[in-house]
Formats: structure tokens, C-alpha cells, sequence
């Protein structure tokens, strides 16, 4: 018989199931790992033993089927077995496992943890049991398996290491959460904060303290431990504490919970309600539990209920208010002696009475009322609340106040009322009185209101039929609280109550406003009555006003308004006006008169001065003057110079008209303008016409004529004024009849100028032509070699020349004379220049002449002419020094602004200088000096008749100056 | 010798208007011997001018316009200024050459000329050599240099 198959072996396979339970316990664990290790051993043993014979079938079937894991490594730590329990518990195969080196990585996949693993079973080496390690299945679960390492004590050879291991996963999430339960537990009692928890040993040394009890005593937990009560609640009685807890014990029971009254150390009583609970050990009681809760807060709360309750009830009573209450379903009620008293019955021993007590002593015509209350608050589920009488039996009524709470069952139904009961005939009376008090101040105040009404009904009338301008205004608005009808219509509206209410902004146009907002202000500014007579243009009219503006104060003085009257005037004002106008018409017209009698005093003396002074003025006047009634001409005044002129006396011509006297062939050149006078359409005319003298002498006079009309405006005289011309007459026809000759002369003289200019020059220009072809001619024949012919030819050749110069120079002088003269600003420089340019030209070099150029003015006159007179001029001043050498001509103007020519020539001998201008005047022969005479008469006409003046200086041989005098135009100056 | 010819050819027509015969031989004796390729027609008053240039009168055929005339001013029958009005004042001679020629030398005479459109005014120098120059250069400005307007039919 194999030796594994001996009878504790056996035995030991057939507990192998039980393993598990054993595996509870430290001893069990032990006894398992050694039965593993001893099975393990006899297997290996059994193994050796059959080693030449292996039964090597039986001992894998009995390995694998071993329910305990077992797993052996080799020396370089590979997995070499890996049972069937290996597989069942990791989910991974010995397939899987056997021979993979990274085997261990599957199972620890955490490196850390893998290798303090690896570490500590190095380190720790055989003999270790129960090594507890968290391998990670195929599935990815986590089992913990407790390891054993037999390797030194159960050597196999083959197997450098090997060990057996349990899943005890199930055993340590039990234990896990056996420990959680506990530690909620403990935490639990510990922290609970409603129940106070002490333990106590047999003889009352505390020996635990939670913290509801430190809050509850005031003791800290360090402080109760291992104490005895008496020392920490050193003023209380522990006897029958002792007796409890000594019977606690004995009988292993908690008590029934009891209430305890403890005074802390801090002296403050606390009510507990307190179980105590033996904690059984061993079958002995040496422990006790105490719970404790604190009631001190309940007792008092219940404490002042009843303290309430009676204070409730002694306020019903004391004030006198009776309480009742109603089982509705028995219909008993309950009442407290002031119900009964405010019944009028006396309290009886039995607060317990029947409704119909109550409801007999309603008065009959109340209880209706007050049964549909009790039946409204049923129904609506509200509060009972009626007012009604009692009758009481000795006959007095009395009012009372009945208010109730219903109270409803579960079911909804009334079952109690609680209620109280109130006398209020007191206030009843009260009422009845205020009630009768009211109507007697309102029939009185409907009496004053009537009575206000009328006075202000009659103060309205009053202030509306005022004369007077009524008004209040505020100050803030200066809005029209209140006026009267006659200053709404002074305003322009119909009624006052039209102006009421609107700012007088509102009511009056701005310009008024603003004057009597002016006013306004200085009475509220000032808070003083103001005065004042005014004139105001209104709608209504022209008022002249007496307006008083009264403030209207409040108590602290400030004004708030103010009332204002204004009383018409306006009839006194204009009557004292017209009064006043009538009286200073009166002045004037007064005055005027004085003035009047004055003038005509003053007038009466200057007239008589004035006829004395026109009088003399009239005769002695240089004038003929006379005056003739305007219907038939009769002279009715004549003056001296008037009877002289026309050789009458006054009293002859007195007797004449005008007619008379005047030629009858101006007549008709008279006729309109008199006529006209006559018809007053002209005030008179003036006429030059003749008049015939007495010696039949025939005058001329210019007469100036006016119409003098009398005081209506009729035309009475004619008014002659006739100046005696006949000298002026003469002249002038003398004069015109020169003129008229002149004129002729002129005409003729240029006809003649026109003719000198064709017709002498047409000859001399023949002359010139055929004295040129006839010597032609002549040279032709040969003719022209006798010096004497040659001579002839040229002499009338140079003649004719000569006669043609004189002629162009007379006609120039006449054109000039004839010439219109235009005045234009001229600039004599460039004139100058010209001139110069032009005499330069027909000059040789060898007579080169210097010329020097001064200042020189712009003129005002004719270009033309002017450009002539320097043409002469320098042509003359070359002409006369050009023998000289040098030869020099100066031209300028003299600070004075005379213009000067210069030359340093022959000069003239200054006895002759009034023969220099004249025409054909010559200094010089022609021999000496060619020329015609008539270039300076020509310059002198130009210069005249530009109203200007030239003379000249000279000395023989010592040249010549010639002075110009000209316009100059605004005083400007040229500069060379 | 060509070109000669073509100087000496006759090309265009002059007319004198004078009325003094010396004048008109001093104008001939002027222009004569200067190598001017035109030919002279003279009338001796205002007239005459007229009818010649309009086809009036003694000249009833009516001649080509000339391409110059020469206008003394004081002439017998009409007068110069009238002669010129005429002209200008006809569509077919308005632009006609007009030089007025003259011994006035007067400002409205001037004035009055230029007024009515001529072409030119001189004053006939009273020196001959002076007249022989102005003659010549006249006849040679307007008769060969200058370029009429095309004449209107």
C-alpha cells in the first residue's frame, strides 16, 4: 500500500473541503498550510519513491486536483506548476503560466507592488506563512491569496521554491466590512449628539465618555475617564444610582428609562431621561451602559404651558371675559364662572352645563341672529362672532360679545367650539352715546355750514358788487387763488370764475404781468403793505387805479400770499386831467393873447419901419420899380430909377398903364407869360423887351414881374422891377457881331491855310520837279559844265526848298493855333528821347553832341504838340553848338519844376530875346545858321496855349537856356 | 533775257487821279524809268475817276478794275474824299488799292481818309529827288509786293 494512501492522509483529503473554514482562524491557518505542506511532502516523498517506476499520471491528477493552490519556480524564477486550483481561482492557464518569465508581470501588473513582493520573498525566505498578496486575475478582478513558502522545510528536488496559496478575497471583504460596520458604529455612539453615552465598571468608574456627554455635563472626555461620578458631580446623591447599577449588573437587564435630575459642576441643573444597559461578557455583568437625553428643555416647555394656562385662566377671570366650550356632539358646554355670572347665574360646582341654559337667556329677537351665526361659521368653517342681549333673570339686559372657534374631527366634522363670552353694554351705551353725539355735531355743522354758506354767499355778493378790484395772489405761483368779477372783467373774461385758479401770466397780457408780478414780489419780499396810484392799459380800458396789496402771513411770519384792492379812479383822474388841460389852455390861450397884443405892438412899430425903410428903398433903388393894378395896368406906385429910365415924372406915369410905355412889338412876346401871371398860374416871369421913353427913345430893360395878392388871395398888382440893359444890349449885339466877323475871318483863314497848303506848295513842289529834270537834262547835253548854269539850277532849286520850309512852317503855326488841345498825363522822357533819337540820326559822328537827361515831370497837355515843342527846342540847341567841342545839351527840370533846355552854343544877345519868338524873326543868318524863323513862334503858341510861359537866357557865346513852365500832372516826377 | 521779258511784260494797270498836268508829268517822269512791269492811266478830276472805274460816261466800256489807284484829294467836280466813298461804298470796288496821294497835310483831311478804308496816305514831298523815291516805292509796293484781295464780281 502506497504510503500517500495511508489513513491520515486519507483523513486529511477528506477534511481538505472543511480547509476553508479552518483557514477562519490563526490556528487553522497554520494547521491547512501544514496539512498542504505535509501532503505536498508525501506526494514529492511518493514521487522519489517511484522514481524508477513513476506513476507520474497519478501524481499530476492528484496535484492538479489538490484544491489549494500550488506553484513551484525554478532557479531562474520561472513558474515550473501551476495546478488546476491555480487556474481556477487566477483564470489563467499553466499553459499560460508554466515556462512564461513575464508570468509574474500578469499576475502584479503594478511594478512597485510587484517587485516589494518579489523583495520581501527573497528577504523573508522559507518558513513564512500567510503572506497576503493581491494577484490580478485573467478577468481583471483582484483576489487576495495568502501565500505560504515551504521551500527550506519541505525541499523537492527540481523546485528551488515552491509554496501552496488560498483565495481568502471572500474571508477579507467580510473582515473589511466587519471593520466598517464597527468603526460606523463606535463613530456613531461617539458623535450622536442627542444621546449622552457614558460606560461605567461595577463600582461607577467612568470608562467611556462620548461627546454628547461632555456637551451635556461640561466634563471633556479626559477629564471623566477612569473617575467616579461622585467626584464629578460632587453635589449629587449617588445612592440610588449605586442601587441601580448594583441591580443592573446582578440581573444583566436594562432598566426602564427613568428621569434624573443632575447639577453640573458648573451648578446648572440638567434634566436626563436615562436608560442604562449591562454589557454581558463572559456571562458576567461588569459593564454598564449609560444613555442619557436631555429633557431640561421639554419640562420647562410643559412647565410654561401650565403656567400659561393658568395665567389664562386667571385673566378670564379677572377680566370678567367668560370662556366657554362646546362638545357639539353631546351638546354639553363648559363654562367658567365669569360665564356664568355674565349669565346671572351664580357659578355652580359643576362647570358642566346644558346649551339650552345658555340659549334661554338670549333675548327672543336676537336668537335667530345669533343661530345663523353659529350656523354660517359651521358651514364656512370660519369663527363664530355675534353681538346680542342677555336677558338675565332678574330682568336686566345686558349686551355681550359671543366669539367661538370651532374644532373639526378627521373627518371634517364640528365636534368643539371654544369660545368667550364679553359684556359690552358699556360700550354699547358707548356707542349709542358717540352715535347720539355725532348726529347732534352733524345736525350742528349742517347748521354752520348753512350758516358759512350764506355769510360767504353774502360776502361774495359784497365783494362782487364792490366797486373795487378784489383779488389774492400766491407767492410761489403768483397764481389767483380768489378775485371778483369786476377785475375778471378788467381782465378781459366774463366771470371770475374764469381767472380763479390761472396765474396772472395766464390772465393779463405779458408787459402787465411782469409789472404786477414786480409789485407782488416787493410785497413778498418785504412782507409790507404796498400803496400805489397807477395808470393801466387793460382790456377793458384805461383804469386809474388806488391799488393796496395787503401780505397774507402764515404764523411763522412768512407770506404766502397776498389780497389786493384796487379802487377805480379813473373818472376823478380824467376829470381832474380835463380840468388840469382846461386850465393850461386857458394858460396859453392867455399867454397867446399877451404874446398877440405883444407882436402886434412890435409888428406896428417894425411895419412903420419896415414902409419907412422899403419906402427909401423903393426910391432910392438902382432898379426901376413899379407897381400896376393887375386889371388895367395903371401905374399906382413908381420909384425915381423908374421915372428916370423912361423920362416921366411919377405923376405922368400915374396916369399911364403899362402899355403905354412898352414897344408894341415885344407885345406879343409878353401876352402868354402876363396872361399866365394873371391867372395866378405863375407867380410872375422874367423878360428882356423894350420900352419907349417919353422923348420916343426906344430902351431896353429886363423886366422881373410879380403878382401881389391881397389877404384872400386875389391877385390885386402886378410888380414891375425893370433893369435898364440898353448899354448891356448895345455891347453885347456889338459883340455878337464881332464874333459872327471873327468867325468869318477864322473860316477864311482856314480856307486860306487849306489853299496855302495845295496851292502854294503844288507850284514850288513843280518848281523843285521840273528844276530837278531840267538839270537833269541838262547833264545830259553837257550843258550843266558852265559853273553858271549849275549855279542858276541850284539857287532855284535851294529857293524853292526854302519857300516850301516857310510854308510848312506857317501852316504848322496856324494848325497849332487852330489845333483843339486835348490834356492827358504826358511823360516827357520818352518825348525827350524821341527827340534826341531823331536829331542824332542826321547827325554825323564828328558832330556827335552830349546830351544829358535830368529829372523830368509828367505834364498834363497834348502829346502831339508837346513832342514838337522838344523837337525845336533840341533841334535849335544842337544847331547852335555844333561847333563846339564837345557840344552839349542838357535837358532837366529846376527844383521849382521849371523845365529848362541847355546848350553851351552861340547864345543870342539878350537885347533881342523879345524878337526870339516872333515868326520869321531871325538872330542869325541863314548863312551862319539855317533855319526858317518859325520853330520857336511855333513852340511859344504851343506852350500858351497850353497855358504855360517859356523864356530864355543866354549870353553870346556862352550858350543858351530856354525855361518851359507846364501843368505838372499831380506833382509826380519822372526819374531817369 | 527771260526774265527780263517777264518784268518788262505788262501785268497790271495803275490809275492816276490829278488834276494838275505838272503833277501828273512829275508822276510819269516818277515812274518811268523805273523797270515796272504795269502801265498808267491817269483822269484828271473826280468825275472822270468815277466813270472809268464804273463804266460811265466817256468810259463807257467798262474797264478791268485797276489794280491801284492813286487819289489827289482836291480835284475839280468831285472831289477826292467823294471819289473815295464811292468806291467803298460799291460792292465791286469796295476793295479796291487806294494810296491818296496829296500836298495836305491836315488832320481831318487824314482822319477822314483812313475813316473811309484807304490803303495808304502820303504827302507829297516838295523835294523832287524825295518825290521820284516815294513815287517809285509806292508803285513798286502796291503794284508788285503787295497781294490784292481777289476782286469781286
Amino acid at each position: 500500500m502506497p504510503e500517500f494512501l495511508q489513513p491520515w492522509f486519507l483523513l486529511s483529503l477528506l477534511i481538505f473541503p472543511k480547509l476553508g473554514l479552518l483557514w477562519q482562524s490563526e490556528a487553522g491557518r497554520w494547521v491547512v498550510v501544514q496539512i498542504a505542506a505535509v501532503v505536498a511532502i508525501a506526494l514529492l516523498s511518493a514521487s522519489r519513491r517511484f522514481a524508477k517506476q513513476p506513476s507520474n499520471a497519478s501524481l499530476h491528477r492528484i496535484l492538479e486536483n489538490l484544491p489549494i493552490m500550488l506553484n513551484a519556480f525554478d532557479a531562474k524564477g520561472t513558474i515550473i506548476v501551476w495546478n488546476q486550483e491555480c487556474e481556477r481561482v487566477t483564470g489563467y492557464s499553466a499553459k499560460e503560466v508554466v515556462g512564461n518569465p513575464d508570468a509574474m508581470r500578469l499576475f502584479y501588473p503594478d511594478d512597485a507592488y510587484r517587485e516589494a513582493m518579489m523583495a520581501q520573498w527573497e528577504e523573508e525566505g522559507s518558513g513564512q506563512c500567510n503572506w497576503e498578496w493581491d494577484l490580478t486575475c485573467k478577468n481583471g478582478s483582484v483576489k487576495t491569496i495568502a501565500w505560504s513558502n515551504i521551500s527550506d522545510e519541505y525541499p523537492v528536488p527540481g523546485w528551488v521554491r515552491w509554496g501552496v496559496g488560498i483565495d481568502v478575497s471572500d474571508r477579507k471583504r467580510a473582515e473589511n466590512e466587519q471593520r466598517k460596520a464597527l468603526t460606523l458604529f463606535q463613530r456613531l455612539i461617539e458623535e450622536t449628539p442627542l444621546v449622552a453615552i457614558q460606560g461605567f465598571d461595577q463600582n461607577g468608574i467612568v470608562h467611556y465618555w462620548n461627546q454628547a456627554s461632555t456637551t451635556l455635563y461640561g466634563i471633556s472626555k479626559t477629564d471623566a475617564l477612569g473617575k467616579p461620578l461622585e467626584q464629578l458631580f460632587p453635589t449629587n446623591n449617588w445612592s440610588a444610582f449605586h442601587t441601580l447599577l448594583s441591580q443592573t449588573c446582578e440581573l444583566g437587564k436594562a432598566t426602564e428609562p427613568m428621569g434624573w435630575t443632575l447639577t453640573t459642576p458648573t451648578g446648572q441643573d440638567v434634566n436626563i431621561y436615562s436608560v442604562m444597559v449591562p454589557i454581558t461578557q463572559d456571562d458576567r455583568h461588569t459593564e454598564v451602559f449609560c444613555m442619557d437625553v436631555d429633557i431640561t428643555q421639554r419640562i420647562w416647555a410643559e412647565q410654561a404651558l401650565r403656567d400659561s394656562e393658568e395665567r389664562l385662566r386667571l385673566t378670564l377671570n379677572f377680566t370678567h371675559v367668560g370662556s366657554w366650550d362646546w362638545n357639539i356632539q353631546t351638546g354639553e358646554m363648559t363654562w367658567n364662572d365669569n360665564h356664568f355670572l355674565l349669565m346671572g347665574l351664580l357659578p355652580t360646582e359643576s362647570s358642566v352645563v346644558q346649551r339650552e341654559i345658555w340659549r334661554d337667556r338670549i333675548h327672543p329677537d336676537d336668537q335667530p341672529i345669533v343661530e345663523q351665526a353659529f350656523a354660517q361659521a359651521l358651514n364656512t368653517q370660519t369663527d363664530y362672532e355675534v353681538e346680542y342681549r342677555i336677558l338675565h333673570p332678574n330682568g336686566t339686559l345686558h349686551w355681550v360679545l359671543d366669539r367661538g372657534h370651532p374644532l373639526y374631527n378627521e373627518q371634517g366634522e364640528p365636534v368643539r367650539m371654544l369660545g368667550i363670552l364679553l359684556d359690552i353694554s358699556d360700550r354699547k351705551h358707548a356707542e349709542l352715546q358717540i352715535r347720539q353725539l355725532n348726529e347732534a355735531l352733524e345736525q350742528q355743522n349742517q347748521t354752520l355750514e348753512a350758516l358759512v354758506e350764506q355769510r360767504t354767499s353774502e360776502l361774495s355778493t359784497l365783494i362782487n358788487n364792490l366797486p373795487e378790484y378784489i383779488f389774492v395772489v400766491e407767492r410761489d405761483t403768483m397764481r389767483i387763488p380768489f378775485c371778483n368779477d369786476l377785475l375778471a372783467k378788467s381782465a378781459g373774461f366774463s366771470s371770475r370764475t374764469d381767472v380763479q385758479g390761472k396765474t396772472i401770466f395766464e390772465c393779463f397780457s405779458p408787459a402787465d404781468a411782469a409789472y404786477f408780478a414786480e409789485q407782488n414780489r416787493q410785497v413778498f419780499d418785504s412782507g409790507e403793505i404796498f400803496h400805489t396810484q397807477e395808470k393801466l392799459e387793460l382790456p377793458s380800458g384805461t383804469l386809474y387805479l388806488d391799488t393796496y396789496k395787503i401780505p397774507l402771513k402764515r404764523h411763522n411770519g412768512e407770506t404766502y400770499a397776498l389780497i389786493g384792492t384796487s379802487r377805480d379812479f379813473t373818472e376823478l383822474a380824467l376829470a381832474r386831467q380835463e380840468l388840469m388841460q382846461q386850465s393850461e389852455e386857458l394858460r396859453q390861450t392867455n399867454q397867446q393873447l399877451q404874446t398877440e397884443v405883444w407882436e402886434r405892438q412890435r409888428a406896428e412899430t417894425a411895419l412903420r419901419q419896415s414902409e419907412e425903410l422899403l419906402r427909401q428903398i423903393f426910391d432910392n433903388a438902382p432898379l426901376g420899380i413899379a407897381l400896376a393894378k393887375i386889371s388895367t395896368y395903371q401905374f399906382v406906385m413908381v420909384n425915381n430909377a423908374f421915372c428916370e429910365m423912361l423920362g416921366y415924372t411919377p405923376t405922368e406915369l400915374m396916369e399911364n398903364s403899362c402899355p403905354t410905355i412898352s414897344h408894341p412889338d415885344d407885345a406879343e412876346l409878353e401876352k402868354p407869360s402876363a396872361e399866365k401871371m394873371l391867372q395866378g398860374e405863375i407867380p410872375g416871369y422874367q423878360l428882356v423887351k423894350r420900352y419907349i421913353r417919353k422923348d420916343n427913345h426906344i430902351i431896353w430893360g429886363n423886366l422881373t414881374t410879380r403878382t401881389i395878392r391881397s389877404e384872400t388871395g386875389e391877385v390885386l398888382y402886378a410888380l414891375g422891377m425893370v433893369d435898364d440893359i440898353t448899354q448891356r444890349k448895345h455891347a453885347q449885339d456889338a459883340l455878337a457881331k464881332r464874333t459872327t466877323e471873327l468867325e468869318a475871318i477864322n473860316r477864311e483863314l482856314e480856307s486860306f491855310s487849306y489853299s496855302v497848303s495845295h496851292d502854294l506848295r503844288a507850284p514850288l513842289r513843280h518848281i523843285g520837279g521840273f528844276v530837278a529834270a531840267l538839270s537833269n537834262y541838262l547833264q545830259q547835253t553837257g550843258a550843266t559844265s558852265d559853273p553858271k548854269v549849275a549855279h542858276y539850277l541850284q539857287v532855284i532849286g535851294d529857293s524853292s526848298k526854302r519857300m516850301g520850309l516857310l510854308i510848312d512852317g506857317l501852316l504848322t503855326l496856324s494848325r497849332v493855333g487852330r489845333r483843339q488841345i486835348e490834356h492827358h498825363p504826358v511823360n516827357l522822357l520818352p518825348l525827350i528821347k524821341q527827340a534826341i533819337w531823331l536829331v542824332k540820326s542826321a547827325q554825323t559822328s564828328d558832330e556827335a553832341t552830349q546830351f544829358v537827361i535830368g529829372n523830368l515831370p509828367v505834364v498834363r497837355g497834348d502829346a502831339t504838340l508837346l513832342q514838337q515843342v522838344f523837337s525845336n527846342l533840341i533841334d535849335n540847341a544842337v544847331k547852335f553848338s555844333r561847333l563846339r567841342r564837345p557840344a552839349r545839351v542838357e535837358v532837366g527840370t529846376l527844383p521849382d519844376g521849371t523845365i529848362y533846355v541847355r546848350d553851351n552854343g552861340v547864345g543870342f544877345d539878350m537885347e533881342y530875346a523879345d524878337q526870339l519868338f516872333g515868326a520869321f524873326q531871325r538872330l542869325h543868318s541863314n548863312a551862319e545858321y539855317e533855319g526858317t524863323g518859325i520853330g520857336l513862334a511855333i513852340v511859344q503858341r504851343i506852350i500858351h496855349r497850353h497855358g504855360g510861359r517859356i523864356w530864355a537866357e543866354s549870353k553870346l557865346e556862352q550858350g543858351s537856356c530856354f525855361y518851359l513852365r507846364l501843368e505838372i500832372d499831380g506833382q509826380e516826377e519822372c526819374f531817369e | 533775257m527771260g526774265r527780263r521779258n517777264a518784268l518788262n511784260s505788262v501785268i497790271g494797270r495803275l490809275l492816276l487821279v490829278e488834276d494838275d498836268p505838272h503833277d501828273v508829268e512829275l508822276v510819269r517822269m516818277a515812274l518811268e524809268p523805273s523797270n515796272l512791269n504795269y502801265s498808267m492811266d491817269v483822269v484828271f478830276d473826280g468825275e472822270q475817276a468815277l466813270q472809268y472805274l464804273f463804266g460811265t460816261g466817256d468810259f463807257r466800256v467798262e474797264q478791268p478794275l485797276p489794280q491801284l489807284v492813286l487819289l489827289d484829294l482836291k480835284l475839280p467836280k468831285v472831289n477826292g474824299i467823294q471819289v473815295l466813298q464811292a468806291i467803298r461804298t460799291n460792292p465791286r470796288t469796295r476793295r479796291l488799292v487806294v494810296v491818296v496821294m496829296t500836298s495836305s497835310q491836315e488832320d481831318s483831311d487824314l482822319n477822314t481818309c483812313y475813316d473811309l478804308g484807304i490803303n495808304s496816305y502820303i504827302v507829297k514831298p516838295l523835294d523832287f529827288q524825295q518825290f521820284l523815291e516815294v513815287s517809285q516805292t509806292v508803285g513798286s509796293y502796291w503794284m508788285t509786293l503787295n497781294k490784292p484781295p481777289l476782286a469781286v464780281s
